[in-house]
């Protein structure tokens, strides 16, 4: 079995990175906004024809992630067209499990790889849903998210130590009785969209147990969240093990979950930030192990970068992070980052 | 609150006591949680020689007296091997073999029991103590090169007195690209012997002659000079 | 830049954090009326009045002080108004302390102090942030900021040294230093040790010796000494004790226990070093100072040591007088063992037959001692040349001396001289248990079960056992084992060492053993199951275990210690606290001491 999306990114080495920056000027510093020109940048790239966004750093794959970033930002980018592209194979190609939630993972040569769900994924694409609702006054959509929401609350939400908590996927993620979870599935701003739809208390609860887990889950020299972290009955938090123990690509969107949801007490933000300074704000490693704090030689890309940008501005350690302009081959997950980040950014009424 | 206890034995004991005590001065801390018996590790079971993934060149001196193993969660397997000892030194000639094997899917690996062996095997200080509660009172000299067997390179510490000398050496293999099987993660090899005389190379043989008869071939080290 | 915090007020009145994350370069030695805690930190006495960092007069922060009259915290209430004098010597607490207080931004904080109050810091950390999000222009007080801070730096030293990362600790300690003091023992305590144990022993030393000579309290400073005892040498011991049994003494406190924890750190590390000692290894001081404090304490443990360690050095005489005494002040089979086997050295046989008397057929030990004094074996013995009559053998003699390597070579020159015998490979069988190689061991007495079964039945002369007979006596007195039910017994006592329970456990219905040595296996097999349970956290199974193996034989001292943990993990504090305590106060060890200490910081919630 593979592992979920995340697991398995490379940026470049930390080299190149700094041979990256030292070429971008001073001035031109700031991160492009994000709007429909963006949006159309991306969709050349990274949506195919039948409605998939592809992974282009994971060997072509698609998942439910990508389908949930893609659907998310083509209604940030006006696009109903490619909405519905994607909505459309999502339903076609990946909602096959029979209970509502979405088969995560799609390869080329298999097709369905595995048909677990992830349940960030889930969350996205019903968000990106109601937004949709939002945007085009279509109820068509709102219904189809509230199916997903109702079906992630039956199969994945569940109470540990007095915590309403989030399983990664709705099997294989409990041992004994203690909780596998992921701290990036807390998507804050869609849990709270969830909360406000009729029945969504134990949403609300969700936010709540995830700043708890967050403010619990602080590992090593600089009190980072790991990627995969354990929930024991006691409410005690650890390192999860069957995972790399680190702090990395799937964590590293912890801040821009907060940011995108409106947080800013800056004690949420300051271990990012203070990770991000320490390595001079350019060359910032892209996983540090936990808890014994050894970096990769692999510098965070782009999009990291652009989130570290946001955390440090919200911890107030200001300008920290100069983000380099996305470079034409910028993968699908940097380039993802990336424009969330500038949303981020944007709702919040702070320079990208 | 965090209630976290550490436990230890009484040092100088009665026999009973020390047997007794022997389980008990591998635990460190126990919290709340109950539910990890399958993380703990089953108790030494006999076994027959010839069900060992290891076979060892033959020794007069160092013959194996008894096999014995055990299993640590459904990925650790610890094999241990007692060899004959020749001397009158206290403490067994043995080899340890920890297998330790990828599990079989994610899902049921998401849980795992804590490493058997600690990586790096050791330390400065955990081979002084070490040493010096399996060679008390002999002169203990950690080898400055490493050597070599099947497996690789693998690094040893001497010990001496005026009759006796013993060697304890320490190996990893890790190496998944050519030599390990997929589904085997590492193999840790420990092997403490003493004997008669200064021949340090006599008591190493035996570790230099051994092979890995694991379900899965292991390659060895010298097959991929090519590569 | 200076920040105020809540200390144990009395003596520390402020801290001044001097680190700018320089780390460990920045560690300030003491100087002046500075003390050195953290690594980058000096306690000092509060800054005068007007001084530079001190906060303007009227800009006091009194949200905590108003949250503990709140809620009735009398204590900590005068801690910080006292705190808040000393930042302030103009201040006088507000006289409507008690009274409701609307805040200017309209955020009340007492739900996020209620929260810190009662240990649940992550949400309060949560319910903050919610609020922060909801009210953008809120700020939580400096306070309750630096209260979170605290008890999140505790929280980090504390699972730091629980997994043992080291810099980790010295570095939360560094980031917080108000976090290390009196009030927080536990986290002093942990960082001396994350010194040590970084080999900064000059750092630990400095913390102890701050700890002992500012924290009031004598209990506290005699834990800090016997906590310093594993990290530091035997001197620094001693300058610890006694600047902690006179630096700046609190009213109404004994420090005179301070003074002798020294004392009996020293006396544990004679007596240990006897045990390993080769012969004469003990300069006469000591011995002479090991001997007096044996004497005054009547320890019978202590006089047993000293008379191994004059058996080993041949001096008889000397080894039986302290078994004697040994035996006065508690009478045991191992005194008896040791007197047994002195008086044997002495070439006195009757009176070990004497000594052995009370104890014959009960104890394997004495069973196995007397063989030394007659020797289990036929008229033409192996005993290199000579006959059993004229005088222990030079095995019997090795063994006496508890040498059991020369045990080893001894045998198997003989076996290489005129062939094994089932006598000889059994004796081989207990020297390697005592040398600690019972897989070897568990061979040789199977090996001495095969050749007994072809050796034709010789009457051993002067054995106590008589080869061949089988059964229990049917006079009911102690029934003595045959050479057959010896081997059998060996052999369970080697494959309990290695571990071989589950096999064990199989086979004993069915082996050859006496009443007595089936009961004295199947407690070891209780033993060994329950400390499989204790790892195994089934806690409830450990004192069924104990409980059990209490009815075959007395509980020894570290099996009392395991059942203190397992009524403690069952969360039975108060049987816990007694159970430890009764150990500790026969005699008190370092398991002894940690288990009363814990169990009782539980019950009292003293973290």
């Amino acid at each position: 079995m593979t592992s979920p999306v995340g697991t398995s990114r490379r940026g470049m080495l930390i080299g190149t990175a700094a041979l990256g920056l030292a070429a971008a000027v001073p001035g031109a510093l700031r991160a492009a906004p994000y709007d429909g020109a963006a949006w159309r940048r991306y969709a050349e790239r990274f949506l195919l024809p039948e409605g998939r966004i592809v992974d282009t750093g994971n060997k072509g794959i698609s998942h439910s992630e990508g389908q949930g970033y893609g659907m998310l930002l083509a209604v940030a980018g006006g696009d109903r067209a490619a909405f519905d592209r994607l909505w459309g194979w999502t339903q076609r190609v990946l909602m096959v499990r029979g209970d509502g939630l979405v088969a995560w993972r799609w390869t080329p040569d298999g097709g369905v790889a595995d048909r677990n769900n992830a349940s960030d994924g889930d969350m996205l694409i019903a968000w990106a849903l109601l937004r949709a609702a939002e945007t085009w006054q279509a109820e068509a959509y709102r219904t189809a998210a509230a199916a997903i929401v109702k079906a992630l609350a039956a199969g994945v939400l569940v109470e540990q130590a007095g915590l309403t908590v989030l399983l990664p996927g709705r099997d294989g993620f409990r041992k004994g009785e203690t909780l596998v979870l992921n701290p990036s599935y807390w998507i804050f701003p869609a849990i709270r969209a969830f909360a406000a739809l009729a029945g969504g208390e134990r949403w609300g609860k969700l936010s709540d147990s995830g700043l708890v887990l967050l403010s619990k889950a602080r590992f090593g020299g600089f009190q980072l969240p790991p990627d995969w972290m354990t929930l024991d009955a006691a409410g005690t938090v650890g390192i999860a093990d069957g995972f790399k123990k680190q702090y990395g690509y799937d964590a590293v969107r912890v801040p821009l979950y907060l940011a995108m949801d409106g947080y800013r007490d800056p004690y949420y933000f300051r271990p990012f930030a203070t990770l991000a300074t320490k390595f001079g704000g350019s060359a910032v490693p892209a996983t540090v192990s936990l808890p014994g704090g050894t970096t990769t030689q692999v510098a965070a890309s782009v999009g990291m970068l652009a989130v570290y940008r946001l955390a440090c501005k919200l911890a107030g350690a200001g300008d920290a992070v100069t983000v380099p302009p996305l470079a034409p081959d910028e993968d699908y997950y940097s380039t993802t980052l990336a424009h969330l980040s500038a949303l981020a950014a944007q709702s919040l009424g702070i320079d990208p | 609150m965090a209630v976290m206890q550490m436990y230890r034995t009484a040092g100088r004991t009665a026999l009973w006591a020390a047997l007794a005590a022997a389980t008990l001065l591998t635990s460190g801390c126990a919290g709340w949680v109950r539910d990890n018996l399958t993380q703990s590790a089953t108790p030494w079971r006999r076994i027959q020689p010839a069900a060992l993934p290891v076979t060892l060149p033959d020794s007069r001196d160092f013959p194996i007296v008894a096999a014995r193993m055990r299993d640590t969660g459904t990925v650790y397997k610890t094999y241990n091997v007692a060899l004959g000892n020749p001397t009158s030194l206290a403490g067994e000639n043995r080899l340890t073999v920890d297998v330790q094997t990828l599990p079989d899917s994610l899902f049921g690996a998401l849980v795992q029991p804590p490493r058997v062996f600690p990586v790096p095997l050791y330390t400065m200080e955990t081979l002084t103590v070490t040493t010096r509660r399996e060679f008390p009172d002999m002169k203990v000299k950690v080898a400055d090169g490493a050597r070599r067997n099947r497996y690789g390179d693998y690094d040893y510490a001497t010990a001496q007195d005026a009759v006796n000398s013993c060697v304890l050496a320490w190996q990893l293999i890790t190496d998944h690209k050519r030599m390990l099987p997929e589904r085997i993660e590492a193999v840790r090899l420990e092997y403490r012997v003493c004997g008669v005389g200064s021949d340090i190379r006599a008591l190493l043989a035996p570790f230099d002659g051994l092979t890995l008869t694991l379900p899965e071939t292991i390659l060895e080290a010298q097959d991929l000079g090519g590569l | 830049m200076t920040r105020p915090v809540l200390l144990s007020a009395l003596l520390l009145a402020g801290i001044a954090a001097t680190a700018t994350g320089g780390g460990s370069a920045a560690w300030a030695q003491s100087n002046g009326g500075a003390r050195a805690l953290a690594p980058g930190v000096k306690v000092e006495v509060a800054p005068a009045p007007g001084s530079g960092s001190a906060p303007a007069a009227g800009k006091v922060d009194e949200t905590a002080l108003r949250y503990y009259a709140r809620i009735g915290d009398g204590e900590r209430m005068e801690a910080e108004i006292a705190r808040l004098r000393a930042l302030d010597p103009g201040w006088e607490p507000p006289k409507d302390l008690f009274a409701p207080q609307p805040t200017a931004t309209g955020v009340d904080e007492t739900p996020f102090w209620t929260l810190m109050s009662a240990g649940k810091v992550a949400e309060a950390r949560a319910a903050i942030a919610e609020q922060r999000r909801k009210s953008p222009s809120w700020q939580p007080s400096d306070k309750l900021l630096q209260e979170l801070e605290l008890a999140e730096s505790a929280g980090r030293i504390r699972s730091a040294s629980d997994t043992k990362r080291w810099q980790e600790v010295v570095d939360a300690a560094a980031a917080q230093p108000e976090a290390v003091a009196c009030n927080r023992l536990d986290n002093a305590w942990r960082l001396a040790e994350a010194y040590a144990e970084l080999k900064q022993t000059d750092r630990a030393f400095d913390t102890y010796k701050t700890i002992v000579t500012t924290c009031p309290k004598a209990k506290e400073r005699r834990d800090t000494i016997f906590k310093a005892s594993r990290h530091l040498s035997p001197e620094r011991l001693r300058e610890l004790s006694a600047l902690g049994a006179t630096a700046n003494p609190a009213t109404g406190e004994d420090y005179s226990a301070v003074r002798s924890a020294e004392a009996e750190l020293e006396t544990g590390r004679l007596l240990e070093r006897l045990g390993n000692a080769k012969p004469g290894a003990l300069s006469a001081a000591d011995l002479s100072r090991v001997q007096g404090i044996v004497r005054d304490k009547q320890d019978a443990d202590g006089a047993i040591a000293l008379g191994w360690y004059f058996q080993k050095q041949k001096n008889f005489a000397e080894a039986q007088s302290w078994f004697t005494q040994a035996n006065e002040w508690a009478p045991s089979d191992k005194a008896a063992e040791g007197l047994v086997l002195a008086y044997n050295g002495l070439g006195n046989k009757a009176q070990a037959r004497a000594a052995a008397a009370p104890w014959k057929g009960k104890s394997s030990r004495i069973d196995q001692a007397l063989k030394a004094v007659d020797p289990p074996r036929g008229p033409s013995g192996p005993g290199g040349g000579r006959t059993a009559p004229q005088g222990p053998s030079e095995l019997d003699r090795a063994l006496a001396r508890h040498d059991f390597a020369e045990c080893l070579s001894i045998i198997r020159g003989t076996i290489a001289r005129s062939g094994p015998t089932a006598a000889l490979l059994q004796q081989r069988g207990w020297c390697l248990l005592e040398l600690k190689r019972p897989s070897e061991a568990e061979a040789a007495f199977a090996e001495a079960q095969t050749l007994a079964a072809r050796e034709p039945a010789k009457g051993g002369a002067s054995a106590p056992g008589k080869a061949g007979s089988r059964g229990p006596a049917a006079s009911g007195l102690p029934q003595t084992a045959t050479p057959a039910q010896e081997n059998a017994y060996g052999q369970a006592i080697a494959r309990l060492a290695t571990g071989d329970v589950t096999g064990l456990t199989r086979d004993l219905p069915r082996a050859n053993l006496t009443a007595t040595q089936r009961a004295e296996i199947r407690a070891s097999l209780m033993a060994t199951e329950a400390g499989r349970a204790l790892e195994d956290k089934r806690y409830n199974d450990v004192l069924r275990l104990l409980d059990a193996r209490k009815e075959l034989e007395p509980e020894p001292r570290n099996l009392g210690i395991v059942r203190g943990w397992a009524l403690y993990n069952l969360m039975r504090f108060d049987e816990a606290y007694v159970q430890f305590k009764s150990i500790d106060d026969r005699l008190s060890t370092e398991e002894s001491r940690e288990g009363v200490s814990t169990a009782w910081k539980t019950i009292y919630h003293d973290w």
